[in-house]
């Protein structure tokens, strides 16, 4: 992984943040921690305090709060004016989000015809129940080179620049950038050489692992499996898929292709906290410990800090500690917290993925994680029950969404 | 590792060995010994010292501890990192059927327990020093279950109805299907049964060796 995909994801996460709908989106998320939050903003610190999870992908916490995390409190503000309002910039940014991850997506070597697990009907990214990933429906898998559209789109439906050119438009400089800056990762470059070097046979045992993945993925199989509960469905679909990719089928023939799609789904993440927060979260705190090991080509690690406040981080977020330990970013994963009875400052654990050369562009646009504690220390994200199992329909994207004006640059 | 915490001096390249012989006297007589192909490197990064070597699977390993902490701090950091390699789990978790009715589920409650119990004996004997043996065994719960497994549909609509009174006695695992005991003495725990089936016997087991430790310890290591 190169530097260069870092500066691009900020360059394009900056443009977009600072577009009319994304700054009407992220107002209550950026405020929902102030000493004195009012209105949406209180409601979006309840959200963040009982639905945590929700948070894992920023531009889509928005969408699905206002359907699962209605009774929390103030959510009545939702149905003001300035509430429903702001659920069109939540639907937005949701469409936005969805569109730049299945144009990035189908760039992908071997998109959109490889039947790899991602892909299967009914796995985490392709299903009709609830999930925590940024979707990517059938309608909106295409193939590299033919992503313009939906990019155009994307930006488009946040008011966020294009590029005008007299016979129509073609993306901003900045959205091409990180198509571009992706298209000349090395590891991406590994998995089009991995593609090109599969048999006849290996395809076939790669479709025979997709038929068998969506046997196992329909919609009553589940139900057999892991009965009603939206959470527990998805954590079903997630084993699932991750025994998929561990598969000698697919693990031994495309792991540069399994790669470079984290790579891709960690990148979005980063962008989507710069357009809603601004950046990574900056932790302060001694690092108390930090292990690192080899995963594939990348690096994992779990890192022990000190600090005053646990209560900025979410998962799913990159965060940056102290540099002179861990110069580049963490993607959480998992996260503990524990306060020692000596009056100590709190313990906490971080575990994820390391995100390769982004230290030192990450950095630069860091957000502070010195965040008030909203709430009890012993306060946990709320399951969900099975009496609030909405259908996520990925296929609505553009539906229903005013076409707008895009500014041009 | 309650020693470790207060060892303050601090720690350099030259401590290398010290720290290498430490953790020979922490791992020799278990497998962790095996998971090493080579000796500690210690190395200094800012602040911090960066103690690192290779798996047997031949990736590198690394632990970064603060420099200021001494060569004993380094040496259990490397091995709580061995431990918690050892009991994490190889392959994702599988998803367990659900029990249909309690008489099932006291079934697979028993099959459970037992295999979570040979799975705690063997990582017992496999990973803790034959000198800390005992004190670790006796920081765990007693080996045996006596559960009632029972429906229960409140709240009203849930998806999940079977539950599980339990407490635990000293070897015997025991379940059987029937309605809630009246009682409830202070030692019984009532929970959902899928609360129990949901988590791999494995993992289960590495979860009361992890916690065992952390009681005999600082109330966080390894974790």
């Amino acid at each position: 992984v190169t530097s260069q995909i870092w500066s691009a994801v900020l360059a394009a996460g900056q443009e977009w943040a600072a577009a009319p709908v994304p700054v009407s989106y992220s107002a209550p998320w950026r405020s929902a921690y102030a000493p004195r939050a009012r209105g949406l903003a209180l409601w979006a610190q309840h959200v963040l305090a009982r639905y945590g999870t929700l948070a894992q992908e920023p531009m889509l916490t928005g969408f699905r709060a206002a359907l699962i995390a209605r009774p929390v409190q103030h959510g009545e503000l939702l149905e003001s004016a300035e509430g429903r309002a702001w659920q069109e910039s939540a639907q937005r940014a949701r469409a936005a989000i969805t569109l730049l991850a299945a144009a990035l997506r189908s760039e992908l070597p071997g998109m959109p015809m490889l039947p790899v697990p991602h892909v299967v009907q009914g796995s985490p990214w392709t299903t009709r129940d609830y999930t925590l990933r940024v979707p990517w429906p059938r309608e909106l898998r295409t193939g590299a080179g033919r992503t313009d559209p939906i990019l155009i789109r994307a930006a488009q439906v946040l008011e966020a620049p294009v590029r005008a050119m007299r016979l129509g438009v073609l993306p901003s400089p900045s959205l091409a950038g990180l198509r571009g800056a992706l298209a000349a990762e090395p590891l991406r470059t590994k998995a089009e050489d991995q593609l090109g070097a599969l048999s006849a046979k290996d395809r076939a045992n790669l479709s025979e692992l997709s038929r068998e993945l969506r046997m196992r993925l329909t919609q009553d199989a589940v139900t057999r499996t892991a009965g009603d509960d939206p959470a527990d469905r998805l954590r079903l679909r997630e084993q699932l898929v991750a025994r998929a990719l561990l598969d000698e089928r697919f693990g031994s023939r495309l792991s540069a292709w399994r790669e470079t799609f984290s790579l891709l789904d960690n990148a979005l993440r980063v962008l989507q906290q710069i357009v809603v927060f601004g950046g990574a979260l900056a932790l302060p705190g001694e690092v108390r410990e930090a292990d690192f090991r080899a995963d594939g080509s990348g690096t994992r690690a779990r890192i022990v800090l000190n600090t005053e406040n646990p209560f900025a981080v979410r998962s799913g977020w990159a965060v940056l500690v102290n540099a002179a330990a861990v110069p580049d970013a963490i993607v959480v994963e998992s996260l503990s917290a524990n306060q020692p009875v000596n009056g100590e400052p709190w313990r906490m654990v971080v575990e994820g993925p390391l995100l390769a050369d982004s230290g030192t562009v990450l950095r630069s646009s860091a957000v502070p994680g010195e965040l008030p504690a909203p709430s009890s220390p012993k306060r946990r994200s709320r399951g969900l029950s099975s009496r609030t199992s909405p259908t996520f329909v990925n296929s609505d994207i553009l539906p229903g969404l005013r076409k707008p004006g895009g500014a041009s640059t | 590792v309650k020693i470790a915490s207060l060892d303050s001096r601090a720690i350099t390249e030259r401590d290398e060995e010290e720290v290498a012989c430490l953790l020979r006297m922490l791992v020799d007589s278990t497998v962790l010994a095996g998971s090493m192909a080579d000796p500690i490197h210690v190395r200094p990064q800012g602040g911090y010292a960066r103690a690192s070597w290779l798996t047997a699977g031949g990736t590198e390993r690394a632990v970064l501890v603060p420099a200021r902490r001494g060569p004993l701090n380094a040496a259990v950091a490397v091995w709580g990192t061995l431990l918690r390699d050892a009991l994490r789990p190889k392959t994702p978790g599988e998803f367990p059927l659900r029990a249909q009715t309690a008489g099932e589920g006291a079934e697979r409650l028993v099959a459970h327990q037992t295999e979570t119990q040979h799975e705690l004996a063997r990582m017992i004997a496999d990973l803790i020093p034959a000198a800390a043996r005992q004190t670790v065994l006796a920081a765990l719960p007693p080996r045996g279950m006596e559960a009632v497994v029972y429906e229960d549909s409140a709240p009203a609509g849930a998806d999940d109805r079977l539950h599980v009174a339990y407490t635990r006695i000293a070897d015997v695992i025991s379940a059987k299907a029937g309605p809630p005991p009246e009682s409830r003495p202070v030692t019984q725990v009532r929970t959902l049964l899928s609360s129990i089936l949901g988590k791999d016997p494995a993992a289960a087991a590495a979860d009361a060796l992890a916690d065992a430790l952390a009681r005999e310890t600082d109330g966080n290591w390894p974790r």
